[in-house]
């Protein structure tokens, strides 16, 4: 039985729209290929994703709920805790290392806070080091949300944080 | 030296991925022509090209194209790798935002040839903008009976495409571990053989292939593969992306041929080591691949001359690194990676990754000793080859070339082992046993 809907009617609506492009995509009897897509979007309806959504995604989707907590732990862009509104990821693999990610991140830690992912306590700002974003050319290289930003400067970046 | 666009020749084109300027630019004309075609032919011409896979592991595409065709079972299917997650690759995501049609285009002479009729286009999850470019292509492709049912007018040629997101895991790049988490699972590798071409996707018969490596059909189909052979040595025809990245005056993504020369490239196209700085190493192809001295960079960037030096053509990505670099924190930085992205299948990797990464930290922060170094090399090592996938290789081998060439860097943080240390690599001793 599919635990309750972790949705407001609104949101319900763009979940439910959103899904039925989804399912059709894969064999009727493989439905539970849909999970990370279906993960993708009740996370982008929450800013992250709560425990009642994960066992509601399991429910629609047809899976154990262990599969879904298997699932979003293994990945590094579901959030199990809320993050800032603005969510700041620098690279700092190699090519983005060599052109100055340190500083980056030192922002990050003056500006933000120490501990990655933890929001301010407005809510408004959180940030974290993710590894290679595919964006070597044009480093240092951050995304911002769901945004790339590259090259990413100093200077910018301090005025994307500053409110 | 000069590029030679054949994949990217539309990139920077006004609306370059709109269908209507695609068409302009020649898209689908190859698939006219292959549709006249029989699917022994175009796999002919693909195996002639010496088109090997742009993903990283370089194997020819014809040769896996017909395993796939060999293998009686159906639906078949065709899955291609937009994962782009190797340290310095910067080009997948290019032809999926710049020129989606000419990438479909592939995939349809693809599946004409394999009799796939659904493709699955795995992109990473980061890929927000590229995925939007590529749906839209998708979807006028639609609209255009170019995706869909009886293809151009083709009876019975039926094809559909999907685009699926990842959700952040390097080792969804590894085509066992996309198939796993295509099918809604967490990306641990699966054991092979079984080869996807003979059970992959849903355990049917599969063509895993790079988004490049597709890309690339359009004009080998118009050309011949015989000409598309020229441009490299032998069995490494045509030309391809590579990313320069790291301390060069022009990092940039550009498309060389194959028998084109790595210094060249470094000094002539990207216009050399800025600041006044010396080379001192390059990474060749994605972090993946061992690093290669500065007197070692005069050497071709093709699969089999790079195989020669030792190291790997990869997935073009070109990392340079100037005499500011200490290699250690340079090896540190990769090693952290593979720690991260280390699936935990296997103890091998799992238990290796951390280990070395714990003992390069130690060793960066001035607590190390002269046998940590030679610790680091003995895990490498031991681990090479015994495990389910190559995530532990693409550690190991970088690992034993910067301990290798560059061992002054991590003598110079660390301390002389205590006296009375028997300085005895740990494998040899186990191998006396």
């Amino acid at each position: 039985m599919t635990a309750a809907s972790p949705f407001t009617p609104e949101q319900q609506q763009i979940f439910d729209a959103r899904t039925a492009q989804i399912f059709p995509r894969y064999p009727a009897e493989r439905r539970s290929a849909a999970l990370i897509p279906v993960l993708h979007v009740a996370q982008e309806l929450h800013g992250w994703l709560k425990p009642e959504a994960m066992d509601y995604v399991a429910g629609v989707v047809g899976v154990p709920a262990t599969r879904v907590r298997e699932v979003v732990t293994f990945y590094s862009m579901f959030h199990l805790k809320p993050v800032g509104r603005k969510h700041v990821q620098v690279c700092v693999n190699l090519a983005c290392w060599l052109r100055g990610s340190d500083k980056l991140v030192e922002v990050c830690r003056k500006t933000i806070g120490e501990e990655q992912f933890k929001p301010t306590d407005d809510g408004e700002l959180s940030w974290c080091e993710v590894e290679c974003l595919a964006s070597c050319t044009m480093a240092p290289a951050a995304m911002i949300n769901d945004k790339y930003v590259e090259p990413l400067s100093v200077a910018d970046l301090e005025r994307a944080l500053s409110r | 030296m000069q590029e030679l666009k054949l994949v990217s020749k539309n990139w920077g084109k006004k609306d370059s991925w709109t269908l209507e300027v695609a068409r302009q630019n020649g898209a689908y004309r190859s698939l006219a022509k292959a549709l006249e075609m029989s699917a022994a032919q175009i796999v002919d011409e693909v195996s002639k090209s010496g088109l090997r896979g742009r993903g990283g592991a370089g194997f020819p595409t014809g040769m896996k194209w017909s395993f796939v065709m060999k293998e009686a079972a159906t639906p078949k299917y065709l899955v291609i790798n937009g994962d782009e997650g190797e340290p310095g690759t910067v080009k997948d995501r290019f032809i999926l935002s710049e020129d989606p049609h000419m990438f479909i285009e592939g995939c349809l002479i693809g599946a004409w040839a394999l009799g796939v009729k659904a493709v699955y286009v795995y992109c990473r999850g980061e890929f927000y903008h590229q995925m939007s470019r590529l749906q839209q292509a998708i979807e006028a492709a639609y609209q255009s009976n170019l995706l869909g049912r009886n293809i151009m007018g083709r009876h019975g040629f039926d094809v559909d495409m999907y685009v699926h997101p990842g959700a952040g895991a390097y080792i969804c790049g590894e085509e066992t571990a996309l198939l796993e988490s295509l099918e809604g699972k967490k990306g641990w590798p699966r054991l092979k053989p079984p080869f996807p071409a003979n059970a992959g996707l849903f355990g049917k018969p599969t063509a895993v292939n790079n988004v490049e490596t597709l890309a690339a059909i359009p004009d080998i189909i118009a050309m011949g593969g015989d000409a598309y052979a020229q441009l490299g040595p032998a069995k490494n025809g045509g030309t391809r992306l590579i990313a320069v990245s790291g301390h060069v005056n022009k990092p940039g993504t550009y498309e060389v041929p194959m028998n084109s020369n790595l210094k060249e490239i470094i000094y002539d196209l990207c216009g050399g080591i800025p600041n006044g700085r010396k080379l001192k190493a390059v990474v060749p192809g994605g972090s993946s691949a061992a690093v290669l001295a500065a007197d070692e960079v005069d050497v071709g960037i093709d699969f089999d001359s790079l195989k020669n030096k030792k190291t790997m053509a990869g997935s073009g990505g070109i990392m340079v690194m100037d005499d500011s670099v200490n290699m250690a924190l340079a090896l540190h930085n990769v090693v952290r990676f593979y720690a991260h992205e280390s699936c935990g299948q296997c103890a091998p990797c799992r238990e290796g990754t951390g280990w070395m990464n714990r003992l390069l930290t130690k060793i960066v922060s001035g607590h190390g000793e002269v046998r940590d170094v030679e610790l680091l090399d003995s895990i490498a090592r031991q681990g090479e080859m015994r495990t389910i996938c190559a995530l532990f290789d693409g550690c190991a081998g970088p690992v034993r070339s910067y301990v290798g060439k560059f061992k002054e860097d991590f003598l110079a943080l660390v301390k002389p082992s205590a006296p009375g240390y028997r300085s005895l690599p740990i494998a040899t001793a186990v191998a006396a046993h």
